[in-house]
């Protein structure tokens, strides 16, 4: 590689000069694949774009590949992509780094040696499925239990495949490291309020601020930094709001670039958003700015509630009889309650309303013999009557004055304003209280489905983004559908049911189970994902669990910490420019297409595939029924696949599925790439259609749609679906058409606010709290074995306030060693104004060039906060979350890791080594 | 097999007695592989005990590699003697082939890992004489003659045999029924339930342990606090059961273990 100047030319023009010169000096090597460029179909030096979708993260923005002899050569962003208008990351454009990556794993291998050596063996594919299947074979007859398939969020894996092998085989326990740290409480929690869905940016939700026609007038981002977590997509947007005139407020113990730009930055205390939540509710309440009409109308506030069983009072229970409108239908059972001012009794409340009714908001009842009868609003009122402004900005390290000033900022948008959420708060023991909290607000101000508002309904396409299903998505009494054993085996599920809406398993309690043996112990890991080590909590105590595994598969794009340490066979997965895939963007399906595809790297769907045609060769009937056309629901969930081509051909028919009228033929993959980006819907339709749905008449029913992701078809703000969670496995009362035993606690149906388990009020020892958060240049623990991306962001950097650098005596470009209770780490200091005192902030990290040293562990342990996390109680009920932001350390003056690469001329040996379409594993593999 | 109904006491078992009790019966002085001479319980004139260490040091390395247990003890047993390393390859291979039991990995690879634990001492000769140095070395060696006999041998140490000790069979499930004593009577339920021929299958075990009462099921929740597999794992971890033709089936140990209770 000629030798660049890297220390003044920008990024983009370093990428696309990195591109050019790897395409003209591409050196082959002993693994490296050559082609004529007439073998390819090409002209010499021709050039042709692909339009493909990236998977660098789990935004998917939009791609142009060009391609030039075979080899990619550059990447910029698609302006047919509605969501990112043609912008790109800093991880996307990395693509061609990464996909010519020269450590990329080639082919499968073996391990040689004992877990922790770097030191393999090529295999075949035949021997890597043939292996993997005779062990599988072996446990699903001893206990499919003690089968653990884990994913994750980094490294372009399929979401529900990991569930769909999984029902397919008979059971096992899945988990990914996010889950009950990531996105689950938020996607779980805030319809089970709103009714609608969550309001997750990074997630790609909150759509209402990608449209041209913005009206946000407020908009609150609540441990979120999109600018930074996902800046292509809601970056981008919330660029423009901003410029457009929208106001926002930050809440945020860092100073990202969204807090630089917003009108209000709260530096709120780690680990005390839900204390800030209730003062926010709080103050709405007591100064009589909620929306008195909504809340009454639209939101179970004024139904009342059973003392004794803590839910809504049905009508039945109070001895009414209530009919439908079609005078025969008897919806008593269904019919909620409230006190009636006019009668002064409790009266039943048909749905959607009844004008002879006054119904009470705030009150406390007694009716007969029975006392203490509350309204949802009173029982909304004494959770959070305590938490005066001064009494949260004493807990959460704030200002009163400048809370006010972003509860203010906040009604003066109402109702075109709204509260989007992050992962911050999903990532300790309030995960859940937090998603109420912040649901709550929206609802109680009426922020729903205005113009403007983030709370809309504007589902993505069934399945949407999630194209691989598993097979109990659409009928839980699918053959291969997971039996009530098989869930209700599930490590630690019982007692978070919570996890169930992902039907994941508790990582803490999987990990008790490693070092236990009880109820059963763990015996076979397949792991699709990058780094466990790195992302998981407490990673000392996991990993050290995990080494109990009697056989690992990690299948993965590159070898990582989690490969050298852990696994006994490695599996080439492939890059995202070597995939394909779709999805729907707003109103427009788009495409990802395999660009090429290298060595014998290979999509997951066909490594799963694989394994369940071994499976079945070997007489599992099961995995035998998936690859039957005669399969019930085949068509939508998808026969099996074996071949690239016809797993392009599935994801055709579910495109098919949008475009009906259109198309009524179906859509061939072939079709796909020629048509797509297509919409599905009209712009301004399928944006405006939101407004006021809830409102408007459902001709099946003849009534209102109102908010149909509760069970009153209102918002529930009183939470009542969270007690039924915990007691029952559902918030509708069955999971999966089972009722499960309770939890241990009755999950609460308010927020409440708990003090982080390690606190700075009451730790001496540990003095300084932790938090983590987003980098554009990584997603979780990809891409750290990207040069340029290195070169931009090569090591983690510990934020520190100047008071608490000078009170540990250190500098900015000191190196320090952070400690906790379960381990220790370094990171390199960044003096900074933006962390407030005692606070320190540093993102999760691991160095690659370390897996050759002697001591390979110190990859994953040299600079990852996650050996200081914790993987133990206190855990979130209902979604079992532990804590990884919020921990208390003690930072003292240390040395700079050895090995470590920081010059961005170390990382030259990962510079790009292009090589030629080969076909990839299913050119080499006969299933 | 000794009286597991005292496994909380390291006591009277010869066999299984805690390590760092070990003695030779005869007081002798034993070798250390070169780091200085210890006394019979391994302590180094400082008062260290270093093969103690490195033996405890590999016990953890098999706990952390289930798979290579089996076929690590196979290499370590074969290597009692100084024998030529390919003689030990090819008959360790050949036994866990025998009895289906063959690892993932190749077996002159196991042999490295025993050789890095420090638990085997590989030597080198060229044409039957002693080399200083590796196989790497000798075959670099312009003054070796091209047609030179290269021939490796591997031999246990004094760590490999502390460490065949401390990972006997015997001992291993001495401490499974010591560490885990409310497994008790499911362990021997399970070890009695899977001794007759041929063995029983997952469902029928379950379904038997239930009715024995022996799955602890919550009070709370109705749901078992253990499953078979729980039995069955941890006594094929220590040899006392195996999955053979799609049962359990009780081995010799683990009748051992049966025999030594019914003789209690």
């Amino acid at each position: 590689m000629k030798d660049l100047n890297l220390s003044r030319r920008s990024f983009l023009a370093a990428t696309a000069m990195a591109g050019i010169t790897a395409a003209v000096d591409a050196s082959p090597t002993g693994s490296l694949v050559e082609a004529k460029a007439s073998e390819l179909g090409d002209k010499p030096g021709e050039e042709t774009v692909v339009q493909t979708l990236c998977r660098a993260c789990i935004s998917n923005c939009g791609v142009l590949a060009t391609v030039r002899d075979g080899r990619v050569v550059k990447l910029e962003g698609d302006p047919r992509d509605p969501m990112s208008n043609g912008r790109l990351c800093p991880k996307g454009l990395a693509g061609i780094q990464a996909l010519y990556n020269p450590n990329r794993l080639k082919y499968p291998m073996k391990r040689v040696g004992e877990r922790g050596v770097n030191s393999w063996e090529r295999i075949s594919w035949q021997e890597a499925i043939d292996t993997i299947a005779d062990k599988l074979m072996d446990v699903y007859e001893q206990d499919p239990m003690t089968l653990v398939f884990s994913s994750g969020g980094g490294g372009n894996p399929q979401f529900y495949s990991p569930m769909r092998f999984l029902q397919a085989f008979g059971g096992g326990n899945f988990f990914e490291p996010g889950c009950a740290q990531c996105y689950l409480p938020r996607n779980h929690a805030q319809p089970t309020i709103n009714g609608l869905g969550d309001n997750s940016i990074a997630d790609s939700g909150a759509f209402e601020i990608y449209y041209e026609k913005n009206q946000t007038k407020t908009l609150v981002l609540w441990g979120t930094d999109p600018s930074q977590s996902c800046p292509a997509n809601g970056g981008r947007a919330l660029a423009n709001m901003r410029a457009n005139g929208t106001k926002t407020v930050v809440v945020d113990p860092r100073f990202t670039p969204d807090a630089a730009k917003a009108d209000v930055w709260l530096p709120v205390r780690p680990g005390t958003d839900v204390a800030l939540m209730l003062a926010w509710i709080r103050y709405i309440l007591d100064n009589d700015e909620y929306d008195h009409d909504f809340c009454l109308k639209w939101t179970n506030l004024p139904f009342l509630i059973n003392p004794e069983t803590r839910y809504c009072y049905r009508a039945n229970e109070l001895g009414f009889t209530v009919m439908d409108t079609d005078g025969t239908t008897d919806i008593s059972a269904t019919t909620y309650v409230v006190w009636d001012n006019n009668t002064n009794q409790p009266q039943p409340l048909p749905y959607p309303w009844d004008d002879a009714l006054d119904p009470v908001l705030d009150g406390e009842f007694e009716w007969e013999g029975t006392a203490g009868i509350k309204t949802g609003y009173r029982c909304l009122w004494e959770a959070c009557q305590d938490w005066t402004l001064d009494k949260a900005a004493e807990t959460c390290d704030l200002q009163a004055d400048k809370i006010e000033e972003a509860i203010r900022l906040y009604l003066d948008g109402t109702p075109h304003a709204g509260v989007v959420l992050g992962v911050a708060t999903d990532q300790y023991e309030q995960s859940a209280q937090a998603a109420e909290g912040a649901t709550i607000l929206d609802v109680i101000t009426g922020n729903l489905e205005n113009p403007g508002n983030i709370s809309q309904f504007r589902n993505a396409q069934n399945p949407g983004t999630y194209v691989v299903p598993a097979y109990d998505k659409y009928d839980p009494t699918h053959p291969l559908a997971p039996t009530e054993e098989v869930i209700n085996r599930r490590l630690g599920f019982i007692e978070h049911k919570g996890l169930g809406f992902w039907k994941a398993s508790h990582i803490p309690t999987i990990r008790e189970a490693l070092e236990t043996g009880e109820p059963y112990m763990p015996r076979v890991w397949i792991d699709r994902s990058g780094n466990k080590p790195v992302v998981v909590g407490g990673a000392n105590q996991f990993i050290e669990a995990c080494k109990n595994f009697e056989f690992i598969v990690h299948a993965y794009m590159y070898p990582t910490a989690m490969s050298v340490e852990l696994a006994d066979i490695i599996l080439p997965a492939a890059e995202w420019l070597e995939m394909s895939y779709v999805c729907d963007r707003l109103n427009v399906f788009c495409i990802r297409q395999r660009v090429t595809q290298l060595f014998e790297c290979t999509d997951e769907t066909l490594m799963w595939n694989w394994i369940l045609k071994a499976l079945a060769d070997r007489g599992h009937e099961k995995a035998a029924l998936s690859f039957s056309p005669d399969m019930d629901d085949a068509k939508r969930l998808g026969v099996n696949w074996l071949t690239y081509d016809d797993y392009e051909e599935y994801l055709a028919s579910v495109v098919s599925r949008s475009f009906t009228e259109q198309y009524p033929d179906g859509l061939t993959w072939a079709d796909c790439k020629e048509k797509l980006p297509m919409s599905f819907k009209d712009t301004q339709t399928w944006y405006e259609s939101s407004y006021g749905h809830y409102l408007q008449t459902n001709e099946k029913t003849g009534k209102p749609y109102g908010f149909q992701r509760t069970t009153s078809l209102k918002c529930e703000p009183y939470a009542e679906g969270m007690i039924r969670l915990g007691r029952t496995g559902h918030v509708s009362g069955k999971y999966n058409g089972f009722v499960l035993p309770p939890a241990s606690v009755d999950y609460e149906p308010l927020p409440y606010y708990t003090e982080p388990a390690e606190s700075p009020r009451v730790d001496d020892e540990y003095p300084y709290t932790l938090t983590e958060g987003r980098v554009p240049f990584y997603h979780h623990g990809t891409l750290r074995n990207v040069p340029y991306l290195r070169e931009a962001y090569p090591v983690a950097r510990a934020w520190l306030n100047p008071l608490t650098a000078d009170e540990i005596g250190v500098v900015d470009g000191d190196w320090v060693k952070l400690t906790s209770r379960r381990g220790e780490t370094h990171g390199k200091v960044l003096v900074t104004e933006g962390i407030a005192p005692g606070v320190v902030y540093q993102e999760r990290f691991w160095n690659p060039e370390l897996l050759d040293s002697d001591d390979p562990r110190q990859a994953w342990q040299a600079m990852n906060i996650n050996v200081l996390t914790k993987n133990d109680a206190p855990f979130n009920p209902e979604y079992g979350t532990y804590t990884l932001r919020g921990v208390q350390v003690k930072i003292e003056k240390s040395e700079r890791p050895d090995g470590i690469w920081e010059d961005p001329k170390e990382f030259a040996p990962w510079m790009p080594e292009p090589s030629d379409n080969t076909g990839g594993g299913d050119a080499v593999y006969d299933a | 097999m000794g009286d597991l109904s005292d496994a909380n006491e390291t006591g009277d078992m010869d066999d299984v007695r805690d390590p760092s009790d070990l003695i030779d019966p005869f007081g002798t002085e034993v070798g250390n592989g070169g780091t200085g001479r210890m006394d019979a319980a391994g302590r180094t004139a400082d008062g260290t005990n270093d093969v103690m260490r490195r033996a405890r040091e590999f016990s953890t390395m098999l706990d952390h590699n289930v798979a290579l247990r089996a076929p690590a003890m196979a290499a370590l047993s074969a290597c009692e003697h100084r024998r030529p390393l390919a003689e030990v390859i090819d008959e360790v291979h050949a036994s866990l082939e025998a009895a289906h039991a063959l690892p993932l990995q190749p077996v002159s690879s196991i042999v490295d890992v025993l050789v890095r634990a420090g638990v085997v001492d590989k030597t080198l000769e060229v044409d039957g004489k002693p080399y200083d140095g590796t196989l790497r070395d000798a075959m670099g060696d312009e003054t070796l003659p091209d047609d030179a006999a290269l021939v490796e041998f591997v031999t246990i140490n004094e760590v490999g045999r502390l460490a065949q000790r401390l990972n006997a069979p015997e001992r291993r499930v001495h401490q499974l029924f010591r560490d885990r004593p409310h497994l008790r009577a499911g362990l021997l339920a399970t070890l009695r339930l899977c001794a007759a021929e041929p063995g029983m299958g997952t469902r029928d075990l379950q379904e038997e342990l239930d009715g024995l009462g022996l799955l602890e099921r919550d009070e709370r929740t109705g749901l078992p606090t253990l499953y078979p597999s729980a039995f069955c794992n941890a006594l094929k971890d220590v040899g006392a059961l195996e999955w053979r033709d799609h049962n359990w089936v009780t081995t010799e140990l683990g009748r051992g273990v049966l025999d030594a209770q019914a003789a209690v």
